[in-house]
């Protein structure tokens, strides 16, 4: 773990999502390390959140007025008489531009909705809208190799082709995506105030515009997501949220808050393989919780030494991960619940 | 990508070549991302609040000043982290004689009951952050600074090397020191995340 921790480009990773393609492909490849890769994401995530919650409480605005003050609006006095005029005119019609920028921004940003987005990005380049009114499911398949599953009720508008560097696609409503992998082209799904950014992964977005709440849940690979915000980017890293398989990210419209959980019916990341144990005699529960983790790749936290002298039997299903945890519960009288995307399963212990 | 006249890591450098034209608005954008990260890293340093906007005040200043020798900054954040850090030096050095003690000690009293107090109304998620910070705060100020460095700003091992003043291996050094002491501290709720330390 030390060597993830000392290599830049793995924690520019953890923090910026950059090179992402290459990670991914490192924690297919060395399936071995990828316990390790995750508990380094983890720290390293960690680590970065207790400092931003340590940073002190100062002004940007009162400090930038002072600084304003003192540079910008702070010309040599024998400048000053020259130019007086232009100078006032021109702070003038910056605070002017401001405030009205300011308000355009607010009032785009207070309802961020799917036809804002699209006029804005159709004056760029033509899109394709499909709209499902029907009761199935429209498969749509994009010129990239990517596929598209467009629920009822709901509208997407992606280019006829897109650009060099990117595929931007918006979505009002909900839709599984199954992304073809390409690292140079990062492909971007804007649905109301979320943007979510993924290279390669499957996942499903559901964001109406009349809902109050916008919900992504990743199935298969990582993805980024972050908040659409034009004006307060001083914290663009920390806006973002990265999820990976059986989390979800939930967006509060009214608080405009972002709270990232499990899904509600966790389901293995890797199906049994041949020969895996799936039936264990006489085991501490710890080793069951340690299999469990490992199938639903979801972190579950226990008390070692307690659960140690708990035994029990039992067969792993491919049932969803909460069933399998009922019953393991049950049989030792334990209880657990679901906290920041993980399992804490608190026990009194075994006799 | 849909908002024009914002911060995103490919236009800084045109913003930085508005600014040595006298761009105020790029001054503007520049400030606002960046006022919060260096608000971070000078917390390190002091938890006098006024000091704090007094160097990062200096420091912006500086800037406008010199924005024309700035058109083809390298690396911006680091020049302005270290920038920080010596303007931060420097000003500590100058009150030290003037500045009693017992205002030090007061602020940080503030600090600590605000601390308190936040700690009461903030949910369980919080709570796990804020049992790291108060890890973190126990570290020695170089293995914190080292931490900060490279896990909040993302600062490459060389960059923080060079910004601390010590040598590669140091930092690296203060850090597996770290972690072995936030292992500790940390034992009972994350010791999921230290397991492999060592490995």
């Amino acid at each position: 773990m030390k060597d993830f921790l000392n290599d830049d480009a793995f924690v520019r990773w953890a923090l910026h999502n950059e090179q992402d393609a290459y990670w991914q492909k490192v924690m297919v490849d060395y399936p071995d390390k990828q316990d390790i890769i995750r508990q380094a994401l983890e720290l390293i995530q960690q680590l970065h959140n207790a400092e931003e919650y340590r940073t002190l409480t100062l002004s940007e605005e009162q400090n930038w007025k002072r600084l304003r003050k003192n540079t910008v609006h702070a010309s040599p006095l024998a400048l000053w008489s020259q130019k007086r005029y232009w100078v006032g005119a021109l702070s003038v019609f910056i605070i002017v531009a401001l405030v009205g920028g300011l308000l355009w921004i607010k009032k785009a940003t207070d309802s961020t909705t799917y036809t804002k987005l699209v006029t804005k990005a159709s004056e760029k380049s033509p899109l394709i809208e499909k709209v499902n009114n029907s009761d199935t499911t429209l498969k749509i398949n994009l010129e990239d190799g990517s596929v598209v599953y467009l629920k009822k009720n709901s509208r997407f508008s992606y280019p006829a082709h897109f650009t060099a560097k990117s595929r931007e696609t918006f979505l009002s409503g909900e839709a599984f995506f199954q992304i073809a992998p390409n690292p140079k082209k990062p492909f971007y799904v804007y649905a109301n105030e979320l943007v979510t950014q993924v290279l390669g992964t499957s996942f499903d977005i559901k964001a109406f515009d009349n809902d109050q709440r916008v919900q992504i849940k990743v199935r298969t690979g990582r993805v980024s997501v972050y908040k659409q915000n034009p004006i307060r980017l001083a914290s663009e890293e920390s806006q973002h949220l990265i999820l990976l398989p059986n989390q979800q990210v939930v967006f509060n419209r009214e608080t405009e808050s972002l709270s990232k959980q499990l899904v509600a019916d966790p389901i293995p990341i890797q199906p049994l393989v041949k020969g895996e144990k799936r039936y264990f005699e006489d085991v501490p529960a710890t080793t069951v919780l340690q299999a469990l983790e490992k199938r639903y790749g979801v972190r579950i936290l226990y008390d070692e030494e307690l659960l140690a002298k708990c035994i029990i039997t039992t067969t792993l299903s491919d049932q969803p991960l909460t069933n399998q945890l009922d019953l393991i519960c049950q049989t030792i009288g334990a209880t657990y619940r679901e906290m920041d995307a993980q399992l804490v399963v608190q026990s009194a212990g075994c006799p | 990508m849909l908002s024009t006249g914002s911060f995103n890591s490919y236009n800084e450098t045109a913003l930085w070549e508005s600014l040595a034209k006298g761009d105020q608005e790029a001054f503007e954008i520049l400030y606002r991302h960046y006022f919060k990260i260096l608000v971070n890293y000078g917390s390190r340093f002091t938890s006098d609040t006024l000091l704090l906007e007094d160097a990062i005040q200096d420091l912006f200043t500086y800037l406008w000043r010199r924005r024309v020798q700035l058109a083809n900054i390298q690396e911006p954040k680091f020049y302005l982290l270290r920038a920080l850090r010596n303007q931060l030096s420097r000003n500590i050095r100058n009150d030290l004689l003037e500045e009693a003690e017992d205002i030090d000690d007061f602020l940080d009293y503030l600090v600590s009951l605000s601390d308190e107090q936040q700690t009461v109304e903030q949910e369980t998620l919080l709570d796990q952050s804020r049992q790291i910070q108060a890890a973190i705060s126990k570290l020695s100020p170089r293995q914190q600074e080292a931490i900060n460095l490279r896990f909040y700003h993302g600062m490459t091992l060389d960059q923080s090397a060079e910004l601390m003043g010590i040598p590669k291996q140091v930092v690296s050094n203060l850090l597996f020191k770290a972690y072995s002491m936030l292992r500790l501290m940390l034992k009972g709720l994350f010791s999921f995340l230290f397991t492999f330390v060592y490995s």
